[in-house]
């Protein structure tokens, strides 16, 4: 069973708060589908039969998936899906025997309608599905009061297969109407009314033999859609005064994932499909879903003087109140039911409590920003992940966006700023947003993209080598951006007295037997300059060979502090393999320069140094220089990551610029006493 | 069988007992009495006026980030069992960065047998205010480890998110959990005082009108890698009401004998799983391998659910199971397959208490004709010594004749050594080959089995890719394989030439030492503030003989190390050059397998020479170099 919510929200991890539609549609409640369909017992019996071929290492294969919506005048629907598995060895028997179901009870109705298992030998076992336990769902930081369904498939064998049948209506985000009505004793309603919308995955990290995925809905109701990285077998039918919409796909091949790939949901064959008619209708819902909660009390108004005073500019006081919020609104997720999906807390209650999710952040800052004089409206945003160009709800994350004097909307991101002078996280470049402003005129808008410069890690180094081959020096590093974030956290989750110890873990990359002297770092939470780490080293017995010959590697290049400021550029799995499938992801644009001066042992000259190095292609560029006169080496390493997803024709060169970096700084320069006769 | 009696056994400051040098052994003494010191008899809790003032904080917790400024908890027990809960406790935030241990607050509890009712959860602000923690942050969720699976489905957890949390605040949680008779069959408490943050004030009352212990100042304790366990490394609190260790030993291993009953199903499935096999030991490796693939074991902690296990046809119907449970339908597979078995169980630690916390692993005991041999239901067959030396194990020989509790002991892995001998001969091209000859013992001997062709070349090449970089395993022959000695004779080869650098050649051994692949040892920071365990005492010697073509020499030689530290610790490195052969030999010992925190850094320091690229390159040069050579020291 595709659990598409579930999927999402894995996806975009402990951020993801604006959990919108990725669940099969919804039901009217009182209206009674016919969900007893006959398991069409032979037809089963036939696909079964059929899938008998050679399915690689599957643990299991899918016979066949079916989706079957129907959709009522109000918008919502009626998912009845059906699922058959058949097992294929011990490991497909150990992830098929428990099934699980995730739902929200204030605005789903999940229902197991029948659970059979298909033995080898022909007869059918028919599941007591009394069995079926509810429980709360587990949770990390948002507590949502979600719940689940499980029920375990006992006594499964290899060549069974598992037939499963269960019906879900409702939306993931609450909008219920005070009057219960209708079927289950509670009325569902859509978050936009009339409207409908779904994202259908295609593919699995397991064969799938047959889907199929059909949408009934009333002649009214223009439904628009799209298919995306892929093909499928379509049809549009009239039915009376419904139109039925048929997708089909036989034969789909599992999806095999690649480490730091985008986000499988951007590459996966997909069906986007929604009745709104564009982005301005939804960004205009959306202001007006939120604007109540906007309302302040003596207490935020004090709170936003008081963040306030003093400072001159709209810069300095926008930097002020998104930094307050970042740092103290903590992320937890409480429920106030029906408010949770779409709408923020009442930021009454959000700066009471000091806690809240992205949307609740993003709610609270704008209030505080409208206090402060400024025009300022919530923002919804897909974190990490494409929106495709159909109006289906595609957002996992709320941010906040300001109107700045030239008129334009500027993007804040409460959520994603903590420990962070960032006011928009270049982790966001390139992000579609929606703007909930009054006429929704700013629509579905694609961020900026945060040029290398504006991510940049400068290594300034000094070290010395003495003639006993031991080495020490300093290292300045000063970040902005990105690195400048990594940088703040990794130093703000520790204690004081814990830096020491992790700084000596990196300076492991130096040496083993690198030393830590000295070390300074800026406080993770002063935003008035650029952070800055300044370390002091010594290595014994840094260089190899004798007194008359030195070889040693660039210090500053070793990889010393990198896995402070650019864990993610110099993991090794993202440049493993020749070629990818798919796109690569780092966490933003970036530029590294380093400078070292190496200042030699007297009468000591560097007789061999490192070539000289240039690269420059769409994805990556790097530049090496290095010089030398008696007693002492000089270089300059400048390497620009152009795009934070690498597109999978420009991985090539992604890979040439990290792996000469890498290379690099396993290059060694070497050293005699004597005259100056570089070779290279 | 445990007696049922309601009697509660002594209360217990158990000291730990760990092997250790002399220095550790005087400091354990001091800490008693620190502990015996704060003991005093106090009023029952429940008396603490919440909102009262903050008091005074000692200097030394002036830096904290949290300071637990008061924790009660007490058990009453009535006539009819019925245990009744409660705890109250204060912590101030002096940082954000403790938000995330104590913001959000879980209590785990089985919904069906236990009530659990939140008396008080409040902050407290600097200011004054006091903000109590909303309906709306109150909530319900299932444990991670237990969550997804139908028959431990009542196990939940209330989430209590504090509300206003700011540096200053002090959040105040009082609850209390009620817990219907016959729920666990003993009830078990242990109580670890110290924490990742100071503790003012500690009370702690055990039932049947135990006197409240008080303990005051508590230090916190750094969570830092491979620290000994807490039950060893601390001082604790533990209580039971069963009469007698032996009475619950024997009703522990009593009920997973129960449960394991075989069944019809059973019995086929093992004769199935079993087939082919003859040997009683391959008989239990083919129903082992093929349990751990189709049984997912959740991590549910024990004493959540209750004692109640499941029926081992159940168990293996669902295909999911406790770690006790699998421990029950591997002994019923067992025995289904004509096996003689028996379930055992260890504790980890010497001193810890009786009580089902402190259960480490359930596993199953197989007798054969050549003995008997441990098994675990993921871990496989556990090799005695082996990776579970020195744990306690309680199986069916617990009590000696005397009708004294001795339980068996894991052996511990006294002669654990890796002699590694390298012959390489470098070729004018550069390029080299290598006889390789290895000897493993104890631990070093591959805990996951070498019974097939891949499982042995894996291991091989474990040790190669430790012990010379770019080197590839052409063709091996195990000399001597037993249940403690691993022995190989391999021929290899290098990937590549050498690496060049202006006209000289550099032969490298691997960064990571081949003692490494087995032995795990924290070397990042140079301080530590709590002893550290290895996985035993180990011995590593490599030996490395490399000929080198004519006219070759060695243009730059690798350090020499030579350490010898207290506790049969040393570290060597020493280089010899004669003609065209150069012979390294190197190695590590440390006898104990505890380091003390005062002993950490110098051995750190030690190992660190050894690792550095300065002790692994050996610089060669086509020509004669015996001048720079001659200037090199040692």
């Amino acid at each position: 069973m595709v659990n598409r919510g579930e999927k999402l929200r894995s996806v975009s991890g402990a951020f993801v708060a604006l959990i919108l539609v990725m669940v099969p549609t919804a039901c009217i409640a009182g209206l009674r589908v016919d969900l007893d369909v006959p398991s069409e017992r032979a037809d089963v019996a036939a696909k079964v039969a059929a899938a008998d071929g050679d399915y690689g290492d599957a643990d299991y294969v899918v016979v066949y998936e079916t989706t079957d919506v129907h959709v009522a005048d109000d918008g919502l629907g009626t998912n009845t899906h059906t699922r058959v598995v058949k097992i294929l060895t011990d490991g497909g028997i150990r992830s098929q025997s428990t099934r699980r179901w995730r739902y929200d009870p204030l605005t789903n109705e999940l229902e197991l309608k029948a659970i059979r298992v298909h033995r080898a030998d022909g007869t059918v076992k028919e599941l007591d599905l009394r069995h079926a336990v509810e429980q709360p769902s587990p949770a990390g930081l948002i507590f949502w009061r979600e719940r689940q369904l499980v029920i375990n498939v006992p006594d499964i064998r290899i060549g069974d297969t598992i037939e499963i049948t269960h019906v879900k209506s409702g939306f993931n985000t609450a909008y219920l109407t005070g009057n219960a009505s209708g079927s289950g004793g509670r009325s569902l309603k859509p978050p936009m009314p009339g409207h409908w919308y779904d994202v259908v995955r295609w593919q699995e990290d397991v064969p799938i033999l047959e889907k199929r995925f059909t949408v009934r809905i009333p002649k009214n109701k223009p439904l628009q859609y799209e298919i995306v990285n892929g093909a499928l077998t379509s049809s549009v039918q009239f039915d009376g005064d419904h139109v039925v919409y048929s997708f089909e796909k036989e034969d789909i091949p599992p999806f095999k994932s690649e480490p730091k790939m985008v986000p499988s949901s951007d590459v996966v064959c997909k069906l986007v499909l929604a009745t709104l008619e564009d982005w301005n209708a939804k960004a205009r819902w959306f202001y007006e879903a939120n604007e109540a909660s906007f309302e302040i009390d003596e207490a935020i108004r004090t709170k936003v003087k008081e963040v306030i005073a003093g400072l001159d500019t709209d810069e300095e006081k926008i930097a002020a109140l998104n930094h307050w919020v970042a740092e103290n609104i903590r992320y937890v997720g409480t429920t106030r039911g029906a408010h949770e999906g779409y709408t923020t807390h009442p930021v009454i209650q959000t700066f009471h409590d000091r806690g809240g999710v992205c949307k609740d952040k993003a709610g609270m800052l704008v209030a505080m920003l409208r206090e402060a004089g400024f025009e300022s409206y919530i923002v919804m945003t897909m974190a990490g992940s494409r929106v495709e160009e159909t109006p289906a709800d595609q957002f996992n994350h709320a941010v906040t966006c300001v109107r700045t004097k030239d008129g334009s909307l500027q993007l804040l991101d409460p959520t994603w700023s903590p420990k962070s002078r960032e006011m928009w996280s270049s982790a966001e470049q390139l992000q579609t947003v929606v703007f909930g402003t009054p006429d929704g005129k700013a629509g579905k808008q694609l961020t900026t993209y945060s040029p290398p410069a504006e991510n940049a890690t400068t290594f300034q180094s000094e070290c010395t080598l003495l003639q006993t081959g031991e080495l020490y020096g300093t290292i300045h590093v000063s970040t902005v951006g990105c690195p400048e974030t990594s940088l703040r956290r990794m130093m703000g989750r520790l204690r004081p007295d814990d830096r020491w110890g992790r700084i000596e873990e990196s300076l492991r990359a130096l040496s083993p037997t690198a030393v830590l002297v000295s070390n300074h770092v800026t406080d993770p939470v002063d935003f008035s300059r650029p952070a800055v780490l300044e370390v002091d080293y010594a290595v014994a017995d840094y260089a190899l060979g004798g007194e008359n010959r030195r070889w040693m590697r660039l210090p500053a290049l070793s990889g010393v502090l990198a896995d402070i400021v650019l864990p993610d550029v110099l993991d090794s799995a993202r440049i493993e393999a020749e070629a990818r499938k798919h796109p690569l992801r780092i966490r933003s644009t970036r530029r590294f320069d380093c400078r070292e001066k190496i200042k030699l042992p007297p009468g000591v000259v560097a007789t061999r140094l490192p070539e000289t190095i240039s690269i420059d292609g769409p994805a990556a560029s790097m530049s090496f220089e290095i010089s030398s006169e008696p007693g002492r080496v000089y270089y300059e390493c400048r390497v620009d990551l152009k795009k934070h997803k690498v597109p999978v024709e420009d991985y090539g060169n992604y890979k040439e610029v990290i792996d000469r970096l890498i290379e690099l700084g396993d290059e060694m320069i070497f050293c005699e006493k004597g005259e100056q006769r570089v070779q290279r | 069988m445990c007696s049922g009696r309601s009697r509660m056994a002594d209360f217990c400051i158990p000291i730990r007992r760990y092997k250790t040098s002399a220095a550790s052994c005087q400091c354990f003494p001091m800490l008693l009495m620190l502990i015996a010191g704060s003991v005093f008899l106090f009023s029952p809790p429940g008396l603490y006026a919440s909102g009262a003032a903050i008091p005074e904080i000692p200097k030394k917790y002036q830096d904290a980030d949290a300071i637990v400024l008061q924790w009660e908890q007490s058990w009453n027990k009535a006539k009819d069992g019925t245990v009744d809960y409660k705890e109250t406790k204060r912590t101030l935030i002096r940082n954000d960065r403790a938000i995330r241990a104590f913001g959000d607050v879980r209590i785990p509890y089985h919904q069906a047998r236990q009530a659990l009712k939140i008396l008080k959860a409040r902050t407290v602000c600097s200011d004054g205010r006091i903000i109590d923690v909303p309906t709306y942050a109150i909530n319900e969720v299932s444990p991670r480890q237990t969550s997804g699976w139908p028959d431990f489905a009542e196990i939940r957890m209330k989430v209590i998110s504090f509300s206003g949390i700011e540096p200053g605040a002090v959040l105040e949680l009082s609850y209390g959990k009620v817990t219907q008779p016959g729920f666990h069959q003993h009830l078990e408490i242990e109580c670890r005082l110290s924490n990742e943050f100071p503790t003012l004030v500690r009370r702690i009352q055990f039932p049947d009108g135990k006197p409240v212990r008080e303990f005051k100042n508590l230090d916190a304790v750094p969570s830092e890698p491979q620290s000994i366990s807490w039950r060893e490394g601390e001082d604790y609190l533990w209580y039971s009401d069963c009469s007698d260790e032996r009475t619950w030993a024997s009703s522990v291993l009593t009920e997973l004998g129960a449960a394991a009953r075989p069944v019809k199903a059973i019995k086929s499935m093992a004769e199935e799983w079993s087939a082919g096999a003859s040997d009683p030991l391959d008989r239990a490796y083919a129903i082992q391998e093929r349990l751990q693939k189709r049984v997912s074991v959740p991590n549910v902690p024990i004493g959540w659910g209750g004692d109640r296990l499941r029926g081992a046809d159940k168990i293996l119907a669902s295909n999911y199971a406790s770690p006790a449970e699998a421990s029950v339908v591997l002994l019923a597979l067992f025995r289904a397959a004509g096996l003689e078995a028996e379930p055992f169980f260890v504790v980890r630690e010497e001193g810890a208490g009786w009580v089902r916390s402190a259960i480490a692993e359930y596993g199953v005991a197989l007798k054969t004709d050549t003995g008997t041999t441990f098994w675990h239901m993921t871990q496989g067959r556990i090799r005695d010594p082996g990776p579970w030396g020195g744990w306690k194990r309680y199986d069916d020989e617990f009590v000696d004749g005397d009708g004294a509790v001795s339980p068996s002991q894991f052996e511990l892995l006294e002669d654990s050594r890796l002699f590694i001998n390298l012959r390489v001969k470098l070729d004018a091209e550069a390029k080299w080959s290598a006889d390789l000859n290895f000897r493993a013992t104890g631990l070093f001997v591959p805990g996951t089995g070498l019974r097939t062709e891949d499982q042995k070349k894996t291991a091989v090449k474990e040790i190669l890719k430790r012990t010379l970089r770019n080197a590839e395993l052409k063709t091996f022959t195990v000399t001597t394989l037993s249940e403690t000695v691993f022995a190989v004779s391999a021929k290899v080869e290098a990937v590549e030439s050498l690496d060049e650098f202006d006209g000289h050649y550099f032969l490298e051994l691997s960064a990571e030492a081949p003692w490494t692949s087995r032995v795990s040892f924290p070397l990042n920071r140079s301080r530590r503030k709590t002893p550290m365990r290895l996985a035993g005492p180990f011995r590593h010697d490599l030996e490395i003989t490399l000929e080198m073509p004519d006219q070759w020499s060695v243009a730059g030689r690798p350090t020499s190390v030579e350490h010898l530290l207290r506790q049969q610790r040393s570290i060597y490195q020493g280089i010899n050059i004669k003609d065209r052969r150069v012979t390294i030999r190197r190695g590590i010992e440390i006898g104990d397998r505890h380091i003390l925190p005062e002993d950490y850094s110098a051995l750190r320091k030690a190992i660190n020479e050894l690792l550095a690229r300065r002790a692994r390159v050996i610089i060669l040069s086509p020509g004669l170099l015996t001048k720079d050579l001659q200037n090199q020291k040692p």
